[in-house]
């Protein structure tokens, strides 16, 4: 009896290998922007026809539990495009393999994992969404900085991401700390507090709170900002000055894949040329050296020189520290 | 209960038991079977996975943190305040509604039916959306009267889990009201009792059981939705919030499965206290009962009527601005009417909502069968195997959304079983849609059950007729309206239910709700808001669509179905 | 007259439910309303119970007219087919429920509800729940609860069809016996004329939303004024005006005048004595076996002729016989424009 069983997941696990171990196929999983997606994806096709790329796109935060809920046997081939904080999480390295993609050897050692387990050219920026029509009616100042929020005129009119809930608000707690000092910083974050009108779960549903004009100020991502003044909505995109948190969008080859060449391929893709030429349209933040500023980075109206924004960030110590500081700021801010 | 519930089987007559054990036996062994492994199974694994602790042994050292920490209790009280509050609202509500529809004599009763169904086919994004439009902070109200009014917290979070609650307490309530014999009221009348004493002598011992099941799914779906308390919630952390931070914020599955474990607990607690408040209630129908035709009396019907209408108004108006707002070129700045944001292109367009529709017809459609199959069962199996297989099939609802899809996935992602075939394939979706909706199905299905009076299946069965041959003939139709809304709550929940599936789609497998999600993820709020509403479209046209079917079948037939 | 119907009309949209009828009951009368189904029996009970409203025409109790009056007021009790007892009751509780709501003193309901449960032979019943009982127990439960207020009027709306022949015949006796007993005037409605014959002091025949005939049972047996009557109270022999004619003269005496087709004879076939003879002209078709009963059907000039006689029949299948007819036994009906309804 049990050995009949056996025979029959046996050979069902078989046919399952079989089915999954189609060459030429391939499953990335990203947390990249929709639209980036599409216009990347249309062109790696392009480059590797033989290739089917099958790509699944969830938000930063559930694409973590689905490759974690996964760890068993994993279904991703590639992860492409996810926060490095989230990355970095060790569950996370113990499932990725060293692979040095063609043109990576260009990055810093801020953007690319010691041991090779992933490499950011790309990442994404922080930013106050200001809706400037509830600010006039409201008869606020623009807000410039972490400072500016502090005033009471603001309170009740500001939404923030929940660190623990969204890689988005801890972008931002973490940036504060890090720019200003642990002691300045939870301060900082202490001021502000009383003016919160909510701690959401999602990163960017304070700017989309913002836009429609549920409140005045979103601490979002820069992203949602410049998406939603496209659109037309009343908004003013703020870099806090002092810095703002940013996250890096790191790629790296699941050491499970039974297609590494395919899925090799792709990630040296992600290095091509083609692919930096598509990155200067839709990133702001390259860290790719020599590649100067893009075109999205001035429609954002960045500076050319972008490091002039960004919070000094030290990705190491902001994943090894993530759980300390989560739980410090829950004991202080938790609602 | 459980004794009577017995007796038919001991009544049976010798010949033909064996024939009539096997089918019990499928009766009731398949749906379980289905309980076992889709559900019991996913949450043992859930359960493993609370009891393992950092260094990979298994302990209870998650459970002592968990309790230890002071996020969980504020938690815990803010889920027990919501679920007691929406429970006593929507109930409340239910039964107003429930009884309109089924007691009192109005025009356009269809308007309501219409309206009240609303929140069941509505992506949870519509009614989040709708009400903040709505009821906002720059929502129409407020700027129409100039208000302040703030519904983020507690109050915006419990009108948005009332609105969502309030269709399942009136299907449940419904199912009790529906089935009551209008001549037992004709009887009382004669004897001489008024109008109020009736509801109070007749109506309501008869619905209690309504009630109560009402109560227990109420409750059961608020403190497990996190849809609503993200959204509208504002700071009022709940229990399903701190699952969310604990799994997706942080990546800690292990503390987040704590908190998925004692989320049973209140809901088995309370389906207890069901049970045992249901043991004092005894009585069935008499066996040709007449559905009732109530009569117009003004001092009861208008305002009923003003009430039903009031409450179908404000949930179409929470729909309604969604659609509206989806033809607008920018929510709340530009009010040009504009098509644009059906130009979906992104997130995979329109590609996921033919899936999406065969996915919820295998649901439902697999879904009433089982649980029909179930219910027949249970009446002829011993109270002592019966009693734990209600708990079992009750017990769904109280595992939130998200926590079952990421036991699917760590239960069928394993090549250790053939259930492994399943995975990444729609039948696992229609399957997890079914699982996450069983409780009400099932509760639905009971209620109408223990309407049926036993001396109809007995005197069936008496004629000879195998319990095959009472189930199709007799039984069935008797529930058939019970049927038809349990079939229809389970299309339109799958077609749009996000919680469970956002974790089961793959690449090549896409449904309505996670493109909607998509869509608002990328900001497209205006686009997420058209899909939707093409979405509720389909679903709508769907539905008509089988009510001329079922028209058709129907007609020639003595009992009308009511849906 | 103590309960008085007077000319009411009942429509459903286009359809005509009770048309312009007149009924009425005496102190102490049992009342049949007999007729088949969809012929407005039981909507004139509902009408009298204040369960529907009427269109036209008036209801009156004791000469004071219940219109407007709602059903609970109106102190009658009823009986459905359905047996409709409360289940969430007990026995004594279903039974007790119109006292109860009376504001009768409960040790005085638990005394009249003992009585009335001696009364259905059910005593030790009181702390059931209906759904613990039989069809009959829950109908006799039924009626205890229905009389246990002294009702003004009983309606028992076909009361004993839903039970089991033995049951039936059980409880109709029960019935009567009550009936005589407490005198209360009643009100019966039933598509069963064997039970209309039994229990009835009055039956009321009606068709198509209209009363055909009222009298005792025995007139409405023995002198049925319409074909339909004649068809509906047992089994009868109709037989047209011409073949009477052409075969039995002498019975034409009684006829009364008017168009060949407007009557026809009414004979019922145990009146009739059957007789072989070579000379006969009509033939024995069969010979059903009834028990006590032969039931003989024969064919010839008169048509189709059934003859009932008690004890061996005095002839065979294929018999010559000749029938004998007393002009008594022969009554005319008249044909129904609406034909013969089954």
């Amino acid at each position: 009896m049990k050995n009949h069983i056996f025979a029959v997941s046996a050979s069902l696990l078989a046919l399952a290998a079989a089915s999954a171990a189609v060459a030429g196929e391939i499953t990335v999983y990203t947390a990249l922007e929709e639209e980036e997606i599409a216009a990347y994806a249309a062109a790696a096709q392009a480059t590797m026809p033989d290739v089917e790329l099958n790509i699944l796109r969830l938000s930063t935060g559930k694409l973590g539990a689905r490759i974690l809920a996964e760890a068993g046997n994993p279904q991703a081939d590639v992860i492409w495009g996810w926060a490095v904080t989230a990355m970095m999480d060790p569950q996370i390295l113990d499932m990725l393999e060293p692979y040095a993609a063609k043109g990576s050897e260009v990055l810093g050692d801020a953007f690319r994992d010691a041991d090779g387990r992933w490499f950011a050219p790309v990442g994404y920026m922080g930013a106050f969404c200001v809706n400037t029509a509830r600010l006039e009616q409201k008869g606020l100042p623009m807000p410039k900085s972490w400072k500016d929020l502090e005033d009471p005129a603001f309170k009740g009119e500001i939404l923030m991401p929940d660190p623990n809930s969204s890689g988005t608000g801890y972008l931002h707690v973490n940036a504060v700390l890090q720019t200003l000092g642990e002691e300045a910083g939870w301060a900082q974050l202490a001021a502000v507090d009383p003016n919160m009108a909510q701690y959401t779960s999602s990163g960017s549903k304070p700017c989309k709170s913002a836009r429609t004009g549920e409140y005045t100020v979103g601490i979002s991502l820069a992203f949602t900002a410049m998406q939603s003044i496209e659109e037309g909505y009343p908004l003013a995109m703020v870099f806090p000055e002092g810095g703002v948190g940013y996250e890096l969008e790191a790629s790296g080859l699941m050491s499970s894949s039974d297609n590494k060449d395919d899925a090799k391929a792709f990630l040296d893709w992600t290095m091509s040329e083609e692919a930096i030429d598509l990155y200067r349209q839709y990133k702001a933040l390259i860290t790719i050296p020599g590649v100067g500023a893009s075109a999205a980075a001035e429609k954002a109206g960045l500076p050319a020189d972008i490091s002039t924004v960004l919070a000094d960030v030290d990705f190491v110590k902001s994943a090894a520290g993530q759980n300390a500081i989560k739980a410090t700021w829950k004991e202080k801010f938790g609602r | 209960m459980p004794t009577r519930q017995a007796t038919p089987a001991t009544a049976h007559t010798k010949r033909g038991l064996d024939g009539d054990r096997v089918l019990t036996a499928f009766c009731v062994g398949l749906p379980v079977l289905g309980l076992l492994l889709f559900f019991l199974y996913p949450m043992a694994i859930v359960f493993l996975r609370s009891i393992t602790v950092a260094d990979g042994t298994y302990g209870l050292g998650n459970y002592g943190e968990v309790l230890a920490s002071k996020g969980f209790w504020r938690a815990t009280w803010h889920s027990m305040a919501m679920g007691g509050g929406t429970t006593v609202l929507s109930v409340l509500l239910g039964f107003v509604i429930a009884h309109g529809l089924h007691r009192c004599a109005f025009r356009g009763k269809w308007l309501i039916r219409a309206a009240i169904v609303l929140p069941l086919l509505a992506p949870s994004l519509v009614q989040a959306l709708g009400l903040i439009f709505l009821l906002g902070r720059n929502g129409l109200v407020n700027r129409f009267f100039g208000l302040e009014m703030d519904i983020y917290g507690f109050w915006g979070l419990l009108i948005a889990n009332t609105l969502y609650a309030l269709p399942q307490a009136v299907m449940i309530i419904g199912a009790a009201l529906v089935l009551l014999d209008a001549r037992t009221y004709e009887a009382a009348e004669i004897m001489g009792a008024s109008p109020s004493r009736q509801f109070r002598d007749l109506t309501l011992p008869a619905v209690r059981l309504g009630l109560l099941n009402a109560a227990f799914v109420v409750f059961t779906i608020t403190i497990t939705d996190f849809g609503n308390a993200a959204v509208i919630g504002g700071d009022y952390s709940v229990l399903a919030t701190e699952i969310y931070s604990q799994v997706v914020g942080q990546r800690n599955f292990n503390m987040g499965a704590v908190v998925g474990i004692m989320l049973l607990l209140p809901t088995v607690a309370s389906y207890a206290i069901e049970r045992q408040a249901m043991k004092r209630q005894k009585g069935q129908q008499g066996t040709n009962s007449q559905p009732f035709v109530p009569q117009f009396t003004p001092v009861r019907d208008l305002p009923m009527a003003a009430i039903n209408f009031l409450i179908a108004v404000l949930i179409a108006a929470v729909i309604a601005i969604v659609v509206f707002a989806s033809f607008v070129r920018l929510w709340p700045y530009n009010f040009e009417l504009t098509t644009r944001h059906y130009n979906i292109t992104l997130a995979g367009g329109y590609g996921s909502l033919w899936m999406t529709i065969v996915i919820s017809l295998m649901a439902a459609a697999g879904g009433t069968l089982a649980v029909f199959l179930l219910g027949l069962g249970l009446r002829r199996v011993p109270s002592a195997l019966a009693q734990p297989l209600q708990v079992l099939a009750a017990m769904p609802a109280a595992v939130p959304g998200m926590v079952l899809g990421l036991a699917y996935i760590l239960t069928f992602n394993s090549t250790a079983t053939p259930l492994y075939l399943l995975y990444g394939t729609a039948a696992l979706i229609a399957i997890i849609n079914f699982y996450h909706y069983h409780t009400q199905a099932f509760l639905t299905l009971q209620t109408g059950f223990r309407q049926l009076p036993p001396a109809l299946e007995e005197a069936a069965g008496s004629l000879g007729a195998g319990l095959g041959k009472v189930a199709v003939n007799v039984v069935a139709p008797f529930i058939a309206p019970m049927l038809v809304s349990v079939f229809f709550f389970l299309f339109m929940r799958s077609m749009v239910t996000l919680s469970a599936v956002v974790f089961l789609t793959t690449p090549k497998l896409n449904v309505a709700a996670v493109t909607i999600m998509r869509l608002d993820d990328a900001g497209l709020t205006s686009q997420a808001a058209a899909f939707s509403t093409v979405v509720m479209a389909v679903v709508c046209a769907a539905l008509i669509g089988m009510k001329a079917v079922l028209a058709v079948m129907g007609r020639g037939q003595t009992r009308p179905a009511k849906g | 007259m103590y309960l008085t119907v007077r000319n009411v009309t009942k429509r459903y949209g286009p359809f005509t439910a009770l048309d312009d009828v007149s009924i009425s009951i005496e102190k102490g009368e049992f009342v049949c309303l007999l007729g088949p189904s969809g012929c407005g029996k039981t909507t004139l009970l509902r009408l009298i119970a204040g369960l529907t409203d009427i269109d036209e025409g008036e209801v009156l109790l004791e000469d004071q007219s219940l219109l407007g009056l709602p059903a609970r007021k109106r102190g009658f009790g009823i009986v459905f087919q359905s047996y409709s007892l409360f289940p969430n009751m007990t026995v004594a509780a279903n039974i007790g429920y119109g006292l109860k709501i009376r504001n009768v003193p409960s040790d005085q309901i638990s005394a009249r509800v003992r009585d009335l449960l001696e009364m259905v032979k059910l005593p030790q019943l009181a702390d059931k729940l209906p759904g613990q009982l039989s069809g009959g127990q829950q109908q006799r439960i039924a009626l205890a609860r229905a009389i246990a207020v002294d009702p003004r009027a009983l309606l028992l709306d076909e009361p004993l069809s839903a039970l089991d022949a033995k049951v039936r015949a059980e409880l109709r006796g029960e019935i009567r016996q009550l009936q005589r007993a407490l005198g209360i005037p009643t009100l019966m409605v039933t598509h069963d004329q064997e039970e209309a014959l039994e229990l009835a002091d009055k039956i009321i025949c009606m068709n198509h939303g209209t009363v055909v005939q009222t009298g005792t049972p025995e007139e409405l047996y023995n002198h049925p004024v319409t074909r339909f009557v004649a068809d509906f109270m047992g089994r009868s022999n109709i037989i047209p005006t011409d073949r009477i004619r052409a075969v039995l003269p002498d019975l034409m005496a009684h006829r009364p005048d008017g168009p060949e087709d407007a009557y026809s004879a009414c004979i019922r076939p145990e009146e009739i004595t059957i007789t072989a003879a070579p000379a006969g002209t009509q033939t024995v078709r069969s010979i059903g076996f009834l028990g006590n009963l032969r039931r003989i059907e024969t064919d010839g000039p008169l048509g189709p002729v059934l003859v009932e006689t008690h004890g061996q029949a005095k002839c065979n299948e294929g018999d010559a016989v000749t029938l004998e007819i007393p002009a008594q036994a022969c009554t005319w009906v008249r044909n129904d424009p609406a034909g013969p309804v089954a």
